[in-house]
């Protein structure tokens, strides 16, 4: 019944929404764990400086940043230009730079609650896996990853809900190509241009439960841990 | 061979400087007051401090020198801190078990002995959050332990422990010395602690060694801090020669005098190291025959500090071939007229039985 009323490229937005919050979160994860712990460890001159660029998203309308990385990607732009040299096509309105433009826009709802779970591990938690003949890399598998792990949930879920739930930067970078670039939320924005508001409708909701899901998620398990400690 | 440590190293306000060698098997206590550097140097010998320049040799091996510095991770440490860090996501088992799974090498100890050694047994399925502090430094100390070191660091261990959980934690830190027959540096300030376990002690100010040498020596030495201190004492090694059953008293031989201590634990024959607290010494000219002290000792007067002019001196005093220290009023001092070279009785209110083995 209801699945009649979606068209294939709503179920297409579905897919291409769910394949860009997935891979960007991973790509997030793995880029922003030695960025976050950085971080939360060094005493250099330079950290406000990075921080305030990673939060820079936070603020900034998404159609700004969208705009620049509009022009950067761009066959004409700095590394668009670099990317023809080498032989790739401009990566503008295509899928890859829709992740590397939803990476930029989630990175601070990654980066910074693992900074928070990095920075209190203690010192000594380090010190005393290094007295124990854990190298730093498995000091790092060992105590800090299963120490910051609500901090990873959280990143993980921020990540993805952020994800899934951007617009303008899509709008900007991406357009509005079904089965390649069109997400979910812009498919509902062309319904209601169209006037479709019972396929809005569709659509909206289950966007609206799934991330009232996932925060549900986040704070009941936060919950449950600060009861235990 | 032996265990070779040269430090020098900036702090804040001071040049923490040292260098000394101990012995393979001894306990070395680092005596000295809070910020004097001490635990700054464990440090240093763990591989904690990145900006020290050392040399430690330890047994043979090389850890630091100019050209190498092994990380932390690859010096055969056990490093027990003032305040135990137990990993708070492993289970108490687990975190015993952390460092041993990561020891290639052939081991002394397996968990099941190390557990039971330190009686940890009835909490190894517990999480560490639900454990007391003597309980936790316990299993810091058995976590170390199972890494099989080849140089045990303590740092101020039973600081954080009540009275009865220190002397509980004392006396098994002296049997795993018995057990291990491995070297201890001991940092404390605390003389009760070192008179209790240290073979050697190390006085140190301000980044500075001041003086060093076996402990029952340096307790007596008028010329350092220990000596004039309200807790001066002394420690004294006898030999177990009887056990008066009636009465449950152990008779100890010292040179020619016999020294009795309550209880019995030990057998006859072993030697054992006694503590004398200054403070429960008093003298007398004569023999008082209608006392209840039981050890009433015939001493010479060797040294009388008098430098401040306070209310209480210490007084040094030869036994046989080993001295003691009375802390006595100036009063009394010149009322019984006490001069180097004087005849006299101690009376020894009370006398504390450390260890056995010594």
């Amino acid at each position: 019944m209801l699945t009649e009323l979606l068209s294939e490229n709503d179920w297409l937005a579905f897919s291409v929404t769910l394949k860009l919050a997935s891979l960007s979160t991973f790509i997030l994860i793995v880029l922003g764990t030695p960025f976050a712990w950085w971080l939360s460890r060094t005493r250099s001159k330079i950290k406000p400086l990075i921080e305030a660029i990673i939060a820079l998203p936070i603020v900034l309308p998404p159609t700004v940043l969208g705009f620049y990385l509009l022009i950067l990607l761009s066959s004409q732009g700095g590394v668009g230009q670099v990317l023809s040299r080498l032989g790739v096509e401009s990566i503008a309105f295509t899928f890859t730079g829709l992740v590397i433009g939803s990476v930029l826009y989630s990175l601070p709802f990654v980066v910074q609650p693992l900074q928070t779970a990095f920075s209190s591990i203690s010192r000594q938690s380090l010190e005393t896996a290094a007295t124990l003949r854990a190298s730093p890399l498995d000091c790092f598998f060992s105590v800090v990853i299963p120490q910051a792990r609500m901090g990873f949930f959280t990143a993980i879920v921020l990540g993805f809900a952020h994800t899934v739930g951007e617009f303008g930067v899509v709008l900007m970078i991406g357009g509005n190509i079904p089965g390649e670039t069109q997400v979910l939320s812009i498919a509902i924005y062309e319904h209601v241009e169209a006037l479709e508001y019972t396929q809005a409708h569709l659509l909206s909701g289950s966007l609206l439960i799934v991330s009232f899901v996932m925060l549900l998620l986040i704070y009941a398990t936060n919950r449950r841990k600060s009861i235990l400690l | 061979m032996s265990v070779d440590i040269k430090v020098k190293m900036s702090l804040e306000d001071f040049v923490l400087d040292v260098e000394f060698n101990a012995h393979e098997t001894a306990v070395t206590a680092i005596f000295g007051a809070s910020g004097c550097g001490k635990t700054t140097l464990l440090r240093v010998i763990a591989g904690l401090e990145k900006r020290a320049e050392c040399v430690i040799n330890i047994a043979g091996h090389c850890w630091q020198n100019q050209q190498q510095n092994k990380p932390t991770y690859q010096r055969e440490i056990g490093y027990v801190s003032q305040v135990p860090c137990l990993f708070p996501h492993l289970s108490v088992k687990q975190n015993i078990e952390y460092g041993y799974q990561r020891v290639k090498s052939q081991q002394k100890w397996i968990p099941g002995e190390v557990i039971e050694l330190l009686g940890v047994q009835h909490l190894i399925k517990r999480m560490p959050m639900q454990l007391s502090g003597g309980e936790k430094q316990r299993i810091s100390i058995a976590r170390a332990l199972l890494t099989n070191p080849k140089l045990l660091l303590m740092d101020e261990p039973l600081s954080a422990l009540d009275h009865q959980g220190k002397h509980e934690l004392l006396a098994l830190i002296a049997s795993i010395h018995d057990e291990l027959n491995l070297p201890i540096f001991y940092v404390s300030h605390s003389a009760d602690e070192v008179a209790a376990i240290a073979d050697h002690l190390i006085l140190m100010a301000d980044g500075q060694i001041i003086a060093s040498g076996a402990v029952n020596q340096m307790l007596i030495r008028s010329d350092l801090p220990m000596f004039h201190a309200d807790d001066a004492r002394s420690v004294i090694i006898a030999t177990v020669v009887d056990y008066e059953a009636d009465y449950q008293l152990t008779h100890l031989q010292l040179g020619d005098e016999q020294i009795r201590v309550a209880g019995q634990s030990i057998p006859i024959g072993e030697t054992v190291r006694l503590q004398i607290l200054a403070k429960d010494v008093s003298l007398s000219m004569s023999h008082v025959t209608n006392s209840s002290i039981l050890n009433i000792l015939p001493v010479i007067v060797e040294q009388i500090i008098d430098e401040q002019k306070a209310a209480w001196l210490t007084v040094k005093l030869k036994l046989g071939e080993s001295h003691i220290l009375a802390r006595i009023t100036r009063k009394s001092a010149d009322h019984l007229a006490l001069k180097p070279g004087c005849h006299c009785f101690a009376q020894v209110k009370s006398v504390a039985l450390l260890s056995s083995n010594v």
